[in-house]
């Protein structure tokens, strides 16, 4: 099976916005689906994870460097001191690790089986291989203040 | 009773995420132990006694079901009831592990009133 873009739209918005209330109280300010994915040299992290069952595809998960020193505030209690980025990198995969699930539960039928991969953490900083993301991809933006974080899902 | 708890998953976050659920949760909480897989809960179990554990599904070295399967065949450690804490749920997947006699599944992220409604029933239960 391959799913369709407007249902992939429909659970990428509720997957990333459910998983990042329940976990850091964060509530996006706007929602919207995008052409692409914007050719600007902000500073992001990026993780993804592949879904094997019932079809092949990859989830990317892109926070601006801000967004994810707050939000790691906000799920661990813990203020983050410098750089650290063995933080920042298992709050980032766990994070996507849980947006994956429920992206899975609400595309799917009741009862589906399903399975993915884990999270990996992708060394990408450089504008033009981000945006290189987005080709043939599903592109959701979520505003929340200054920042946006960008859900994108594409077929493999 | 304080209830002495086991959170095991390869994430450090994931298990500050289940340790702060259970804090606001309102149940009479003792000491919470933390474990990176299912080998090293093991190894953590044989040195020191837990009322329950909450345990991820996908992790390295060993996953989740199988430090499950490990616990409820121990003679020692089979009384200890496994919560399970996944992304990786679904119905069927749900009914093998409460066949392999887990106590719980929740899906991530954990909900709090389904934790409350949890404890609530797991001790009424446990009172008779």
């Amino acid at each position: 099976m391959k799913p369709e873009k407007p249902q992939v739209a429909n659970s990428l918005e509720t997957a990333v916005s459910e998983s990042l209330e329940g976990l850091a109280f964060i509530e996006f300010d706007t929602v919207e689906m995008r052409p692409e994915l914007p050719k600007e040299s902000n500073e992001y992290y990026i993780s993804s994870i592949e879904i094997f069952t019932p079809f092949k595809g990859k989830i990317f998960l892109i926070c601006p460097e801000q967004f994810m020193e707050n939000t790691i505030e906000a799920i661990t209690g813990q203020e983050l001191e410098g750089n650290d980025n063995p933080i920042i990198v298992d709050t980032l995969n766990e994070l996507l690790n849980t947006i994956c699930g429920r992206f899975m539960i609400d595309l799917l039928p009741a009862e589906s089986e399903f399975d993915f991969g884990l999270p990996i953490f992708e060394n990408i900083s450089h504008e033009h291989e981000i945006f290189e993301i987005s080709k043939d991809a599903v592109v959701m933006a979520f505003c929340y203040e200054d920042n946006t974080v960008y859900g994108v899902f594409k077929c493999l | 009773m304080s209830i002495k708890i086991l959170i095991v998953d390869d994430s450090s976050t994931a298990r500050s995420i289940v340790k702060r659920a259970l804090e606001i949760s309102g149940i009479d909480l003792g000491n919470v132990g933390e474990a990176t897989d299912g080998k090293n809960a093991l190894e953590i179990l044989k040195e020191t006694k837990y009322d329950l554990v909450f345990t991820d599904l996908n992790m390295p070295v060993m996953d989740g079901e199988q430090l499950l399967k490990r616990i409820k065949s121990s003679p020692k450690l089979n009384e200890i009831p496994v919560v399970v804490v996944s992304s990786m749920t679904n119905k069927s997947r749900e009914n093998k592990l409460l066949q392999e006699h887990a106590e719980k599944i929740f899906s991530k992220p954990i909900s709090l009133p389904e934790l409350q409604e949890f404890f609530e029933t797991y001790f009424v239960d446990e009172r008779g």
